[in-house]
Formats: C-alpha cells, sequence, structure tokens
C-alpha cells in the first residue's frame, strides 16, 4: 500500500473518466479515418469513377484553349461540369488516372496551396485526415489541463493537502505521485491513443498508401506540442503549491498563460518605440522569427528541461510548506511581496504590448494605466488580505 | 510506546502561537489539552501530526524522531472536524483511503461500527448532522488503531446520548488495547469524567500539567466566609474562584494540614469542602484573566 494507491482512489474516477474519454476519442477517430479512406479507396478503382474521370479529362481538353477567366466565368455559370479538379496546376495539365488515384487513396492527405483536400469519398465531400498527427494532441491537451487544474484546485479547497502531510508518506513522494498519476496518466492515455491510431491503420492500410513519409515533419510539431503541455502541467503543479485560494492559482496561471503569446510583441514594441510606421511593430521578421522558433523541437526540449526543473522546484517546495495558510492567496507568507512585485511588472510588461507608439491617444494610456492599477489593487488585496480594506469592504455589501 | 514532545513551537503571520510545549504520553493514558479559545490546541496537533511544520521542537515515539521516522505517523491520527476533507466521501470510500494511510486499519470492523451506530453507509459524511459526523470521526480514529488517538472537540455538537455512546466507546478501547487518547474539549465535565491527565494550555505554552489523580488527594476546593472578607495572606496560597459578597470559593492546589491550620486560625464563619472539578482549576489557572473572575 503506498501513495499511488491512496492518490489512485481520490482521483480514479475524474482520472479515469479524461482518460477514457481521451482513448475513445482517439479510437473514434482511428476508425472513421480508417472507414473513410476505405470507402474512398472502393471508389477510386470503381467504374463510376472511371468514367467521371474520363468525362472531366473531356472537359479539360475542351477547355484548353479558353483563359482561367473564361473557364471561371463558365464555372459560375454551371457550364463546366467537371466532377474532380483533376489538374495539376502547378504543371497546368491533369493528372493520368493513375496519379490521381494514388494521390487520393495516400492515407494521409495533405492540403496544398492550390487545390485543398486531394481526396476524394464517394460522395464528394473532401476526406481530410492531415491534421490528426500533430492536432489531436491541442483539444485532447485543453481538456487535460482543466482537469488538471480542477483536481489540483479542489486538493487544495478541500483540505486533502492537509490529510496528506498528516500521513506517514514523504512529502517529495506525494508531490511526485499527484505529478505521476495527473500529468502522466493523461499523457500516458494521449500517447496509447497515438499508439493504437498508429499501429491500427499501419496494420489495415497497404503499404504503398501508407504515406507516412510525409509527415515526417509533424512528429517534430507533436513533439514540440508535448513539450508545452508538459510545460503547462507542471506550471499549474507549481501554481497550486505556491496558491492556495480555491481556484487561486489556475485563475492566476491561466492568466498568465494567456498574456504569455503577447511577450514577443513586447520586445518589438520596445524596439520600433516612436517609430512612424505603426504597422512595422505587428508584421516584423523578428515576430515570425519567433513564432516560427517556438515550433521547433529545440524548443520542445527547452520546455521539457523547464517542466523538469518546475516540476522539482514544486517538490521540494511543498516539501517545506506548512499549511497554515492553505486558504490564503499566497501559501508560503514570505512570497507575497516578491509574488507581488513580479505580478506588478510583469501586467506592465504585458500591457506595453497595446501601447500605441505616438503620443496621438493619451486616452489609451490612461486607460491602460487604469486597468494596470486596477489588476494590481485587486491582487494586493488578494495578497496581503488588508483588514482595513476587508472591513470597508464588508461594510459596503 | 510512549510519545513525547519535546520545546515544541510554531509561530504563524510572525506571531508565535505555541512554544515551549513540552509533555508525554504514556500508553492506555487519557490526556485533556485545556485552553482558552485560540490559546492554539488545534494548533498543538496539527504541529504534533506534521500538518504545520514545527519551528522548533520535535514529536518522538519511543526516543524516536517522527519527522525522521515518518512510519510512526501511522501511530498517530489526527482529524480536523472543520477542515475534514473526508466529508466528501462515504464511510467505505473512507474506509478504503484510511486503510492505505494505516496498515493496521480494520475496514469489517469499522463499517461494522458506523451501521451498529445507525450512520448511513451509503451516504456523504457532509449529509450527515454535526452530531453524527462527531460520532463518526470517534470511529474512524479508532478503527486506525493508531497508538495515539488525537481528537479534537470530540463531543462538540453531541447530544446527550451520544456522548455517553462516545465515552463509552472511548474507554472501552483504550482499556482493550491500552491506546492513549489526547483529546481537546471546552466541555470540562465531560473531560472530567474521562481524563487522567490534564495539560493547561496559556499564553502559547503549558502553563501546568496535573495527574488528575494525584491531584484530587493533593487540592482542595473550599467555601470561605470572613467577617471582613477573605485575609489577603490566604490568597497567596490558592485562587478565588468565585466570590459571592462575604462568600469566597478558593481552589488550593496544594493543600497541606498545616494550611489547614492557618485557615483555622483565621476563624471563618464558614468552611466547606467542596467537590473539586477540573472546570475549577481550569478557573484557577485562568483566574488572573480579568473575564474570567466570577462575580455572581
Amino acid at each position: 500500500m503506498n501513495i499511488y494507491n491512496l492518490l489512485w482512489r481520490r482521483y480514479y474516477k475524474v482520472l479515469l473518466t479524461v482518460m477514457v474519454i481521451i482513448l475513445g476519442v482517439f479510437i473514434y477517430q482511428t476508425s472513421t479515418q480508417l472507414g473513410e479512406w476505405q470507402s474512398t479507396n472502393t471508389f477510386m478503382h470503381s467504374q463510376t469513377f472511371k468514367v467521371d474521370y474520363a468525362s472531366d479529362v473531356e472537359i479539360i481538353k475542351a477547355n484548353a484553349h479558353k483563359t482561367q477567366a473564361q473557364i471561371q466565368a463558365d464555372q459560375k455559370h454551371g457550364l463546366n461540369q467537371s466532377q474532380y479538379i483533376i489538374s495539376d496546376k502547378e504543371r497546368k495539365q491533369p493528372l493520368t488516372e493513375a496519379q490521381f488515384v494514388k494521390r487520393g487513396t495516400q492515407f494521409f492527405t495533405k492540403e496544398t496551396k492550390y487545390m485543398g483536400p486531394e481526396s476524394y469519398l464517394e460522395d464528394g465531400s473532401h476526406r481530410d485526415n492531415g491534421w490528426f498527427v500533430a492536432g489531436m494532441i491541442i483539444p485532447m491537451s485543453i481538456m487535460f489541463i482543466f482537469v488538471l487544474m480542477f483536481l489540483l484546485a479542489e486538493d487544495n479547497a478541500q483540505n486533502f493537502n492537509l490529510f496528506l502531510a498528516s500521513t506517514r508518506f514523504k512529502r517529495t513522494k506525494i508531490m511526485l505521485a499527484k505529478m505521476v498519476l495527473l500529468v502522466g496518466g493523461p499523457l500516458l492515455a494521449i500517447a496509447v491513443g497515438y499508439g493504437i491510431y498508429f499501429a491500427t491503420t499501419y496494420l489495415v492500410v497497404p503499404a504503398q498508401y501508407y504515406n507516412i513519409a510525409s509527415k515526417l515533419s509533424d512528429f517534430s510539431s507533436l513533439f514540440n506540442a508535448f513539450g508545452w503541455i508538459l510545460c503547462v502541467s507542471m506550471l499549474f503543479c507549481l501554481a497550486s503549491v505556491l496558491i492556495g485560494k480555491r481556484f487561486g492559482s489556475a485563475f492566476l496561471t491561466g492568466l498568465f498563460l494567456l498574456s504569455v503569446q503577447l511577450l514577443p510583441q513586447v520586445f518589438v514594441n520596445i524596439k520600433y518605440f516612436g517609430h512612424a510606421d505603426a504597422s512595422l511593430r505587428y508584421a516584423n521578421t523578428m515576430l515570425r522569427q519567433f513564432n516560427k522558433f517556438i515550433q521547433t523541437p529545440q524548443m520542445g526540449m527547452a520546455l521539457i528541461v523547464l517542466a523538469l526543473i518546475m516540476g522539482l522546484v514544486a517538490i521540494k517546495l511543498f516539501d517545506y510548506l506548512s499549511m497554515e495558510r492553505n486558504d490564503q492567496f499566497v501559501m508560503f507568507r514570505q512570497l507575497r511581496w516578491p509574488l507581488w512585485i513580479v505580478i506588478l511588472l510583469y501586467t506592465a510588461i504585458v500591457l506595453a504590448t497595446i501601447m500605441p507608439s505616438d503620443s496621438s491617444t493619451r486616452e489609451l494610456y490612461l486607460m491602460l494605466a487604469g486597468i494596470w492599477v486596477f489588476i494590481n489593487a485587486i491582487l494586493y488585496y488578494l495578497i496581503f488580505e488588508p483588514q482595513s480594506w476587508r472591513h470597508t469592504i464588508k461594510s459596503i455589501s | 510506546m510512549r510519545l513525547d514532545v519535546n520545546e515544541l513551537k510554531k509561530v504563524i503571520n510572525n506571531q508565535t502561537v505555541i512554544e515551549n510545549i513540552n509533555f508525554s504520553i504514556e500508553p492506555g493514558q487519557i490526556v485533556g489539552i485545556v485552553g482558552r479559545n485560540g490559546v492554539g490546541k488545534t494548533t498543538l496537533f496539527k504541529t504534533m501530526t506534521g500538518i504545520y511544520i514545527a519551528d522548533e521542537g520535535q514529536i518522538t515515539i519511543d526516543n524516536q524522531s517522527v519527522d525522521n521516522h515518518l512510519n510512526l505517523k501511522q501511530d498517530i491520527f489526527f482529524v480536523d472536524p472543520l477542515n475534514n476533507f473526508n466529508i466528501n466521501y462515504t464511510p467505505i470510500e473512507i474506509a478504503k483511503m484510511y486503510a492505505i494511510v494505516y496498515p493496521k486499519f480494520n475496514t469489517k470492523q469499522f463499517l461494522v461500527e458506523v451501521a451498529k451506530h445507525n450512520l448511513p453507509i451509503k451516504q456523504r459524511v457532509k449529509n450527515y448532522s454535526k452530531g453524527m459526523q462527531g460520532l463518526f470521526n470517534v470511529l474512524l480514529a479508532l478503527a486506525t488503531r493508531a497508538q495515539f488517538v488525537i481528537l479534537d472537540e470530540p463531543f462538540d455538537g453531541l447530544d446527550v446520548l451520544i456522548r455517553e455512546n462516545v465515552k463509552r466507546i472511548l474507554i472501552n478501547a483504550v482499556q482493550l488495547n491500552q491506546i492513549s487518547l489526547i483529546i481537546s474539549s471546552h466541555n470540562l465535565t465531560e473531560l472530567d469524567t474521562l481524563i487522567d491527565k490534564a495539560i493547561i494550555l496559556k499564553d502559547t505554552t503549558v502553563s501546568c500539567q496535573y495527574s488528575l489523580e494525584n491531584l484530587r488527594e493533593t487540592a482542595r476546593k473550599v467555601q470561605l466566609v470572613f467577617k471582613d472578607g477573605l485575609p489577603s495572606q490566604l490568597q497567596a496560597f490558592g485562587t478565588v474562584v468565585e466570590e459571592r459578597g462575604r462568600v469566597s470559593v478558593m481552589v488550593f492546589e496544594n493543600y497541606t494540614p498545616q494550611l489547614d491550620a492557618k485557615i483555622a486560625s483565621l476563624g471563618p464563619l464558614l468552611y466547606e469542602e467542596l467537590p473539586l472539578s477540573l472546570e475549577d482549576l481550569f478557573r484557577s489557572q485562568l483566574v488572573d484573566e480579568a473575564d474570567y473572575i466570577l462575580q455572581k
């Protein structure tokens, strides 16, 4: 009997639900994509398709002498009755039937600049599963992060951490076990989900249609996404040790994550402060480079290292956490001033992102200053809980 | 097993809540922690169990530090009745969780006891009445088979029948299993009939410890009437716990034959010995606090 058993007892209903939902979505998507692919494959090898394709070729030949504007006008008036987009616009000539079928029956479809999704179902709708490899992790992670926020907040609010601190289990092991179960469990479900997806599609789809090589770049995005998720999860774990009010840590960390995307803009603003052309501040190569950089595997690796550091800090802090401030905003009394000063500076930096570079809008300056004062006054009240304010607010209410 | 609290100190928000706390608890002993509201009883319990980290001092069981031998914590039980996570669970779920924390936990017996005391087994504890929750916490505490069971206000909100029942359960557990109980309560009348030792907390520290058995042999509560009021020289030997006109009630912690002779020599109009209760000790210890002098 160990700490994992205890925490599993505490979280298993929510954790199992999340993991079952994650696996269910992956299994459903796998099944749907395979079904669509099989339907496409059957159709593109059918007689109906052959006839339609031949008809389209005739139409393309008939339109060969027309300009692009004329072809578009015909399409607008319903004169161009082609069934499929069989011309490769880069080569300006129709694909052969074999080329077209090969392209359409590849399992991992992808979007191109001109043609949109390249694979077709019998009813004419598009089959698009190209997004899945790197894209599926995002909605799953958002759900799991919300659940993590909820469970960590409830542990504080329901005094479960007090109970844990009174048990025979080492505090460092308690925090580590929490992280393993609450972060590792859903991440494991996502990994198993991907495993099911790739294993099933690999086994079902014949090798000539299984174009996994076209998706290799997506795996680096997937790795990067994993780094972001781990980092955000650990940030929530760390915040749950520092901030005690029910959903206090979730609220503050959520706002921080929402504001983080504005930070690169701050550096651009500083660089172009007072520049006449305001558009430079938004369409800047510095921003583009930064956005590109945060999606690289190197960034993913850096995030994983950062996540590990935050995890270790959270474990160490939990070891030193005396629970008398469990129901207060900042659980370490000595961290109240540092936290408030950091928030003070951080909110100033974030608000600077929408600061105009010219002096024409003084009202906006005043409004931003007002917002800054308001946010920091609220946080001052939450962090320091000044009794004089409290009495005033109570008497007003 | 013997539990020792050594030089325990806890500072909260720059205020010393408890300091220099020293006492020990022997097997089979029932200890009452008595003190006024806010004196730090719950803080003491939470510091003893590691919920609050002590600023100084330590808890030892058989001379082994609990901080260094965390497994010893399975022999200490404490549940804060006001801030308790387990109210969100049913008794069955709670039993499963506590069985992990306390390896000696007897789940079957616990559930039988819960059912025997007409506590709904499939309801969450938060749906229980306050009295039912109090009874439930006592049953849970005893089911852990921890050697040292800390109960914070266990009689709070219990009706007279359940109160008697709880006392009977506690005494049985002590007699059968030689466990030790550490109980805080404002209901001194209840504690009086239950505890072997009283530890009085005052001004952040232990003001005194009494073995009630010894105390009853040495202490006296006496009602006195003197023609010209209570002689001041007598006040040095005891504490006035009640005054009604010329009638004074005094508690003498060490009532010796010499003191008896001295009182007789002062010629009281009335001398009557009254039964001594824990409440009297409580008053005698806290009597310097202005609001605690009873003037009827």
